[in-house]
This record gives structure tokens, sequence and C-alpha cells, in this order.
């Protein structure tokens, strides 16, 4: 399937501008969820998406009131990530067992709403997800999303960067970290909610952790971080799109899968370097006889 | 001796209980404009309570903290950063981001930039293209400490800043310190354990234990019966005026084949 073959299809086409408009977005989000140590954070709430799923179900089924089901991933996804930062800031209980009981909570609370309305296919939907099932009004929320992204990060860089580094100097600096960090939680929940319909639960803190990830390990500067992670999410993610097209193979693995081979790369990289400037540049001289 | 007046900040009565403990009580306290006073104290006496305090993190349970107005400009030194070491953030970028005037990521900085007061003193023009993480921990507290002076503070408080330095690097900052505070209108705070650093330094010592168990010159505090009293058991001989002695090295007997 060539280039033009896949954008006369209307599908591929929107799956195309998604991963265009989700990849940065997620990328350049996951450079403060990776700094900051929230990659489970964001795992859990990629997987509290099917309860509220399954609460919509359960209203819409057993209440027969007449909503759209998906409508409460997005409130059910923020309410969790209130109660996380809440517990997180309010109590002595360490953040990653807080995670580790909202994200079995949750997910053991969605299967047994599931299990009650009989609707098992659901799970499979959004543990997977489908990048083909993009339309106008999702383009129109992801690219909301990746405005509003942008804004908050423009506006708030350099407060969020100095809460990451050290939340003490920055208190000191009367700057609110605990309403930063609840906002920079929020946007992450709205980012994975919105995200997720196109990678699936299971694989879409890829999108998020693997770009910051790899350009970490090759950056010199922060500068130099952002903009690669950036660059990696714009470029990898409609790069699968179009390989998963011309090899017939699904196309939110193939995302991920290049995603790590590209972490791979940047993790050799810098050894492979270190190994050409050595054979150029010996540090020991050379004996001769 | 006269006081210096007016003060910088007062602390009436301070209280501050987590839960059911009381990490201080009734602390009455007064800084000056240039003014040093070191905290000392046992683990877990209130000494980073008492110095969050007074840079307004913490807010107390009871009294009141009176303070000159306009309020004074205060630059803060944790005892340590608790960041991902793999954070690929270079010492320019972390100081740009203090200053609200220059975009923190720019991939070159103003000319004037290395040429700040603090960079030369402190030793900063060496370290501004290094990786945070990748500072020793001398090289760090210097990082912090031209971090907290970056906007022209009245007051700098310092959680342990000898805590991470070996012996030499602390005389080398306690030097910087009073060269810094006589050449700058700024008075400093600071809490350590290091008693010799504390004597070299400070003009005045509070020995705290959840209450005040003394404040003085160091002369006057840094003696058996307040450093006893405040840590609860017997301490070593702390202010010696003669150089310390070098410590015999014994050789042993080489091996005989």
């Amino acid at each position: 399937m060539t280039l033009q073959e896949i954008l006369s299809y209307d599908f591929l086409r929107y799956t195309l501008i998604s991963a265009c408009l989700l990849g940065p977005t997620c990328a350049l989000l996951g450079v403060f969820v990776t700094l900051r140590s929230m990659s489970f954070f964001s795992d859990a709430l990629a997987h509290s998406t099917i309860t509220g799923l399954a609460l919509g179900w359960f209203l819409h089924d057993k209440l027969n009131l007449p909503i759209d089901p998906t409508l409460f991933i997005i409130p059910f996804s923020l309410f969790l990530a209130i109660i996380m930062q809440w517990l997180m800031q309010r109590t002595t209980i360490s953040p990653d067992t807080i995670i580790a009981f909202s994200f079995s909570g949750s997910v053991a609370l969605g299967v047994l709403i599931i299990s009650s309305l009989d609707r098992y296919s659901l799970i499979e939907g959004i543990l997977f997800g489908s990048i083909y099932a993009n339309g106008p009004s999702e383009i129109l929320r992801q690219s909301l999303l990746a405005i509003a992204v942008l804004a908050f990060l423009f506006w708030q860089i350099r407060p969020l960067t100095l809460a990451t580094l050290s939340p003490t100097i920055a208190e000191v600096r009367r700057i609110h970290t605990r309403t930063l960090s609840l906002s920079f939680a929020l946007l992450t929940a709205l980012t994975i909610t919105i995200a997720q319909p196109m990678l699936g639960a299971l694989l879409l803190s890829a999108l998020i952790v693997i770009p910051s990830a790899a350009a970490k390990l090759v950056s010199q500067s922060f500068r130099q971080h952002i903009l690669l992670s950036l660059l990696i999410g714009l470029l990898v993610p409609p790069t699968g799109v179009v390989l998963s097209c011309k090899t017939n193979l699904p196309t939110a693995p193939s995302i991920v899968l290049l995603n790590i081979l590209v972490l791979i790369f940047c993790h050799i990289l810098p050894r492979l370097l270190q190994l050409f400037k050595n054979k150029h540049h010996p540090s020991f001289p050379l004996y001769t006889q | 001796m006269q006081t210096p007046s007016p003060f910088l900040l007062q602390l009436k009565d301070i209280c501050v209980r987590f839960g059911n403990l009381w990490a201080l009580q009734n602390i009455n306290l007064t800084l000056y404009p240039r003014d040093v006073l070191a905290i000392i104290g046992p683990n877990g006496g209130g000494k980073t309570t008492l110095l969050k305090t007074i840079a307004g993190i913490l807010q107390p349970t009871s009294g009141q903290i009176l303070s000159t107005s306009p309020p004074p400009k205060i630059g803060y030194v944790p005892q340590r950063l608790h960041f991902d070491l793999s954070f690929p953030i270079t010492v320019a970028e972390f100081l740009a981001l203090l200053l609200p005037n220059i975009p923190f990521w720019r991939k070159s900085y103003p000319k004037n930039f290395p040429s700040l007061p603090y960079f030369k003193n402190f030793k900063i023009d060496q370290l501004i293209h290094k990786k945070l993480g990748d500072l020793s921990g001398g090289q760090l507290q210097r990082v912090l400490i031209t971090a907290a002076l970056l906007g022209n503070p009245d007051l700098l408080l310092l959680d342990e800043p000898a805590a991470n330095i070996d012996q030499s690097g602390s005389n080398e900052l306690s030097k910087l310190l009073a060269s810094h505070q006589a050449q700058n209108p700024c008075s400093i705070v600071l809490v350590s354990h290091d008693l010799h650093f504390v004597s070299h330094l400070a003009q005045r010592v509070i020995c705290l234990n959840s209450t005040i168990c003394a404040i003085g010159s160091p002369e006057e505090v840094l003696n058996e019966h307040h450093l006893s009293t405040t840590f609860g058991r017997k301490l070593p001989k702390i202010i010696s005026t003669s150089p310390p002695q070098p410590i015999p090295v014994k050789h042993s007997n080489p091996p005989t084949p």
C-alpha cells in the first residue's frame, strides 16, 4: 500500500492525523510524567477507563438512562486522579502503594460491573483500543487536547520544572505546588482518556513514557530533552501507522514496538559514539614493536 | 552589645504540631539584618521545622511571625534535592528557571548571565554546562546556594549546608558564606550538625530540642553544659584554640618474603 493509497481512505487519513496530534502531545506530557515518577500513575488511569465505561453502561442498561456510556470515562478518570492526588498529599501512604490499590480497585470494580451486565466484549475494546475508530469529532477532541497541553506547559513550564526538581524551593518561591500537581494530574487523566480509544489501556503508557525515556538517554540539557521527545512523538506514531498499513500488522502494537526500537537505539547510541571516538582517538598510546 | 534595630523577622510563641507530636514549642526569636544564626540540636529536635516555619512553608499551629514591611525576600537551600539524577537539566537551565526575565530553555543564555556577582564567588562558571545529576555534593551545594542568592534575598536559610561535603569543602563553604555576608546586607539562618562549621560562621547559636535550650554567641553556647542539656548526652569538646593535630599513621612492618 503506497502513501497515496493510504491517504485516499478516510479512516486511514483520520488515523494519521490522530497519530500526528496525540504522538507529540503525549510525548510532551510524558517528559514531566517520567520526571515526576508518574509512569505507573498514568498506567493506572488508563486502566481505570474500564470502570468509567462500565459505570456508563450500568446506568445505560440498568437504569435505562438515554446517555452515551463513553461520556462517563472522562469524569471517572478525573475523579480517580483527584482521589489519588489527595491521598498522596494528605496521607503518609507511599505514592506507589496508593497507585497500586487505586489501579487494582478500579479495575476490579469495572470488571465486576461488566460481568453483571454480561458485556465482556467491552474489556477487549478498552484494553487494546481501535486505532481506526477516529472520526471528525475525535480529531476535534484531540486537537483541543493538544492545544490545552501546549497552553498549560507554555504557561506553567517554569513552576512545573522547579516543583519537579525541588518542591521546597518552589514553595519558598510562593508556587502552589499542590494546585500545580493536581492540575498536572488532571491534564494527564484527560490526555489518557482522550488517547485511550486509539491505543487502548494496555499500550497507551508507551506513547507517554517511551519518547521521554528515549530522549533522556541522549539529551545533554532539558531543552534537548523536550525537543527530542517532541520529535520522537511526532515521527514514530505516524511512521507506525504507515508501516502497519504496508505490512498488514496491527497498528497500536506497531507504534509501541517502533517506540521500543527508538529507545534501544537511544540506549546504544552514546556507546557507539564512544566506541567510534576511542577508535579514532585512543585513550592509551599504541605500542608498536 | 547593642542589637541592631529594626528586626527582620520576629517569632512570637511559635508552636508547631504534627499529629500528637509537638515539633516546636514556645519559640521566641528575633532575626536582625546581617545576623548569622546557627541552629543546632539532636535529630528530630525541630531544626528543619523551625527553618521551614521561618521560610513560610509550614504554618505554625499557634503563635505569630512578625516581619518588616515589605516582608523580607527569602532564599532557601534545602538539605538535598530529591530529584531523578537522570533529569538532564543543566546548571544554566536550573539557574535560569529562577530568573523570571530569562527564558530558561534558550539555547544560548544572555552574555551577562555568567557574570552575575555570585557566579565568580561560588565558581559556578566552571559548572554552568554540567548536568545537575553529574555534580558532586559540594558542587551541587554551591549551585543551590547561588540559586538561593539570585533574587538578592534579605534572608538566606540553609538546611545542613555542610552535610554532603568533606571537611575542606565545608571550610571553603564557610569562607564563601562569610565573604558573601560581609559584602551583602543579608542575614543567614543555618541548620547544621557540624559544630566546627557553626563555630566558624555563626554570630549567634541556638540549641534547639523542641524548645530553645540556649541562645547566645558560639563561645557562650558551644560548651559542655549547654550541649549536654540539648543533646541529652556528653559530647566531645567542640571549640579548640589550638590547630588540629595530624593523626599519626602507624606503618606496619612490610611482610617478610
